[in-house]
């Protein structure tokens, strides 16, 4: 819509300053304690300019963590978040594409019935299967282990539909130029779905290491030992008891640390990733 | 290069046969072009040859194999696909590499040969392009080189001219056409577009419903038309074709008074007379009305109608004439085609013919 109302500009773009003050000052007051000393954020208000803590609480976290609840270092627990954040992913772009060629590019018997199994599981989340995963999690000794963490996260429903919606809109020529080319089925898969499906593949990983990296329920679940923490985790174990027993400035510390590389990922895949969510390479 | 031999080829989806029987021959180099209207089974019966559709019953050999079990890597052949099924993330030399690589030729090998296909395609400064940087020409080419490569028994295409313009369409049926000549090809080609078959074949197989109804050079084609399905399917616009009626002298024109157009035995049928066979009169020949006029430039195309029956007639430059005009059209006795009630092709001895509607 092109049209030259200064008042409607003007009105719109104070919508839009307010939004973004509203997202982005939570964000700012997190930073701001981050750089505090405790008896400082415990002054009513608390100061909103930087204070002068800033290395000195991230050194502290970092290496030593919090000393009230969870007393794990938070570089070990960016670790553990990072692994979970990579290997979800990772695990269910593999497992997703290879079951979607499956689907589309193979007959075999029952294969509209195994995708409506793949297709329901999507009305099931995480939380509804939540305790029998955990049952089955905990018969096989996987508790406290980055198998346990990870494993139940990858089959995806998703990201198999999302594959498969794809590879059907691959036109079926370009199959039997490679038959005719004489590629077998997983030379075909190989050279010609997989280099095709990059950008799906890496929108698909923005928003699946954004998805390990805040998975909350589960690992609280199933981490009990400090070691296996994950960062979200580390925060929540961070609070223990009335307001005023936290070292919040710690706490923002790790806040501030924890949301760093989803951030990070983004801005650095976004051209991919929006690549990936409009343009298909056909 | 080699001949293929196709041998009562059937075929049947879910027990309902599409192709029903088709027996037919291409010699080697000669370039054969399968015509016919959508769901024909013209690309089906390629396809059948390519190897990427089962052959129900009946045998296909290309050369002296019968092919119908191998897959199509093992046929030795080639196809062009009408939407070109370029690789999209891989540039020209290796789209055009991709099958010998596959193959495992060695590197000088492959070199060599998608050079020379590139030279003579023209495609060598776009070697290291995508296909999404090349127009649908180019593309069209890139297709072809990737046939060319391989040096096949054969060459399979199918309808590869469809997604292009009318002119370099134009320009691409005679490059087609030259390459194949060129490189000796043995060329089955698909196409529903009865001016690529005749422009280009050497021999027009022309397909209705699964079965074959002519098989033959486009010459004979056009002048010989074994039923009226031929006859209107080859030529634009396509040709006339008039009941007969029995009258005093012989047979006439349905819904006109004369003039006897044949003689006595072909009274019942239809009479077929090519557009442009036909001219416009005055006080001669059969009477028409006008129905409309298309000015083409060249020629011009005049819709009457003579009885109750539509005619076109093609004549050159314009013409003087209006919807509700009257007017007379003539032809050349030579002209004219008898098809018999079931619409086959009956032919027309000189004795049968009357000479009053000489042009």
């Amino acid at each position: 819509m092109v049209e030259n109302r200064p008042w409607l500009t003007f009105f719109s773009h104070a919508v839009l300053i307010a939004g973004v003050l509203a997202v982005a000052f939570p964000l700012y007051v997190t930073f701001v304690a981050s750089t505090l000393t405790l008896e400082q954020i415990m002054q009513v208000p608390m100061p909103l300019i930087p204070g002068d803590q800033l290395l000195q609480n991230y050194s502290q976290v970092l290496g030593a963590g919090t000393t009230t609840g969870s007393r794990a270092p938070v570089s070990s627990m960016l670790v553990n978040s990072t692994v979970m954040a990579l290997v979800i992913p990772l695990g269910k772009i593999t497992i997703s594409v290879i079951s979607a060629f499956a689907l589309v590019y193979f007959r075999f018997p029952l294969r509209g019935f195994i995708f409506w199994m793949i297709f329901v599981t999507l009305m099931l989340p995480v939380e509804v299967r939540i305790i029998p995963t955990f049952k089955v999690i905990a018969d096989l000794g996987m508790l406290n282990t980055y198998a346990g963490l990870t494993v139940p996260l990858i089959a995806s429903a998703t990201a198999t539909f999302l594959f498969r919606q794809f590879f059907m809109t691959v036109p079926d020529e370009l199959a039997e130029a490679a038959r005719v080319d004489g590629a077998g089925p997983m030379r075909f898969f190989w050279d010609v779905l997989l280099p095709l499906s990059k950008t799906t593949m890496a929108a698909l990983f923005v928003i699946q290491f954004i998805y390990g990296w805040n998975q909350y329920l589960w690992p609280l679940l199933i981490t009990t030992d400090e070691s296996m923490y994950t960062a979200v985790i580390g925060i929540k174990r961070m609070i223990v008891g009335s307001d005023a027993a936290n070292e919040w400035n710690l706490i923002m510390a790790t806040a501030i640390l924890a949301m760093l590389p989803p951030a990070l990922v983004v801005v650095l895949m976004q051209k991919w990733f929006v690549k990936g969510l409009v343009e298909t390479e056909k | 290069m080699a001949e293929l031999a196709f041998r009562d080829v059937r075929k049947t989806y879910a027990g309902l046969e599409v192709i029903h029987g088709v027996t037919t021959d291409v010699t080697d180099g000669e370039f054969v072009v399968i015509v016919g209207p959508s769901g024909c089974g013209k690309s089906t019966l390629l396809r059948m040859v390519a190897g990427l559709e089962q052959i129900t019953s009946g045998e296909i050999r290309i050369g002296s194999r019968v092919v119908n079990n191998l897959e199509p890597k093992d046929r030795d052949i080639a196809m062009v696909f009408q939407n070109y099924a370029l690789y999209p993330h891989m540039s020209v030399y290796e789209n055009m590499s991709y099958g010998l690589r596959i193959k495992g030729f060695s590197r000088q090998e492959i070199d060599s040969r998608v050079q020379k296909a590139a030279a003579i395609l023209e495609l060598k400064p776009f070697l290291e392009r995508r296909p999404r940087q090349l127009s649908g020409g180019q593309r069209q080419r890139v297709a072809m080189g990737r046939a060319i490569v391989r040096q096949p028994q054969a060459f399979l295409m199918d309808e590869p001219l469809s997604n292009l313009d009318a002119q370099l369409r134009a320009e691409m049926r005679l490059e087609i056409r030259a390459l194949q000549r060129k490189l000796g090809i043995t060329m089955v080609y698909v196409t529903h577009d009865q001016v690529e078959a005749m422009s280009m074949a050497d021999r027009v197989v022309l397909m209705r419903a699964g079965r074959i109804e002519q098989n033959g050079t486009p010459v004979e084609l056009y002048e010989n038309p074994a039923n009226t399905f031929v006859a209107r399917f080859i030529g634009t616009p396509p040709m006339n074709l008039l009941r007969l009626v029995a009258a005093r002298g012989g047979a006439i024109i349905a819904g006109t008074e004369g003039p006897v157009v044949l003689g006595g035995r072909f009274a019942s049928g239809q009479l077929g007379v090519r557009p442009e066979h036909m001219q416009l009169a005055f006080e001669t020949g059969v009477r028409a009305g006008v129905d409309s006029v298309e000015y083409l430039g060249g020629d011009s195309l005049v819709s009457c109608r003579v009885g109750d029956q539509p005619v076109a007639v093609r004549v050159a430059g314009s013409v003087g004439l209006a919807r509700g005009d009257a007017t007379w059209i003539r032809w050349a006795p030579g002209a004219q085609h008898y098809f018999d009630d079931a619409g086959l092709r009956t032919p027309i001895e000189a004795r049968d013919e009357p000479v009053t509607l000489i042009a």
